[in-house]
């Protein structure tokens, strides 16, 4: 489910593209850029294809900051229809969740 | 472009953990607790209704905090925890127990699934308000209904329909 951001009255998703990247690269960036800095422990990951989003009528918009990070936007501000665009991502063909390599 | 996004969770210590430490914020959290998971103790428990409650519980726990996600989430919102014990009590036996997890905005989110595309979610405000959406195949639905005093017949049509399903 989306986030809502205070500032700029907007829901949205943090995410990381890992195009061109090793499965190793890609758990390092989450143990520095988002499991660190929060002190929080990853537990898995979910991938999915830009294509998807962009399906669904959302929008990827990319910061690289930090680098390769971007932001799923366009929500819907109704949460029944946040929760559905959500499933339609996870249910999609290409989406595949990977547990941590780490050990609980 | 593959994209993805890495999902959290909270490291979370034993309740008794804090209660050996006596903080004040500890000992309010434990006071809260109490009041929201013994808010009915005149009832007898079935062991399924045990169980659910014994899962809310660890959603509940993982979440008492502002920002448990590391992203901005909402503490749980312990009305909302209320809501759906009452509504878990209400669920037909027929009905698998679902998932329980936390939404971002502090709402308890129940999720039956049998395949990516066969799913049903509800997540239940602080009001009692249903936000429920799911996937039948290629057939979708969402939307709203209140919980007052029984689970709408919306929601238990779509259950039925998510385990009628081939």
């Amino acid at each position: 489910m989306p986030v809502l951001n205070k500032k700029t009255s907007a829901f949205e998703t943090s995410i990381f593209c890992i195009s061109d990247i090793r499965d190793d690269e890609i758990w390092a960036i989450g143990e520095k850029e988002v499991a660190k800095p929060r002190s929080l422990r990853i537990h898995g990951r979910g991938d999915f294809l830009a294509q998807t989003i962009n399906d669904l009528g959302l929008t990827i918009d990319p910061d690289n900051t930090p680098p390769r990070h971007a932001k799923i936007i366009g929500w819907s501000n109704k949460k029944s229809e946040q929760k559905l665009q959500a499933q339609e991502i996870a249910a999609a063909k290409t989406t595949k969740f990977v547990a941590s390599p780490q050990k609980l | 472009m593959q994209a993805n996004v890495l999902t959290l969770t909270q490291t979370s210590f034993p309740i008794d953990y804090f209660d050996r430490a006596w903080s004040d914020e500890a000992r309010k959290l434990r006071e809260n607790e109490n009041k929201v998971f013994d808010h009915d103790p005149s009832i007898s428990l079935g062991e399924r209704y045990k169980e659910a409650k014994n899962a809310l519980h660890c959603a509940y726990e993982e979440t008492l905090k502002d920002d448990w996600d590391g992203y901005g989430a909402e503490r749980v919102q312990e009305a909302s925890v209320a809501q759906a014990l009452d509504f878990l009590k209400l669920l037909p036996t027929t009905v698998p127990l679902p998932e329980i997890s936390v939404d971002p905005d502090g709402e308890i989110s129940l999720t039956w699934q049998r395949e990516p595309r066969l799913v049903f979610s509800v997540s239940i405000s602080k009001d009692g308000v249903l936000s429920y959406a799911g996937l039948f195949g290629r057939s979708k639905t969402h939307g709203v209904e209140d919980f007052i005093q029984t689970i709408p017949k919306t929601i238990t049509d779509n259950l039925q329909r998510l385990y009628s399903t081939k």
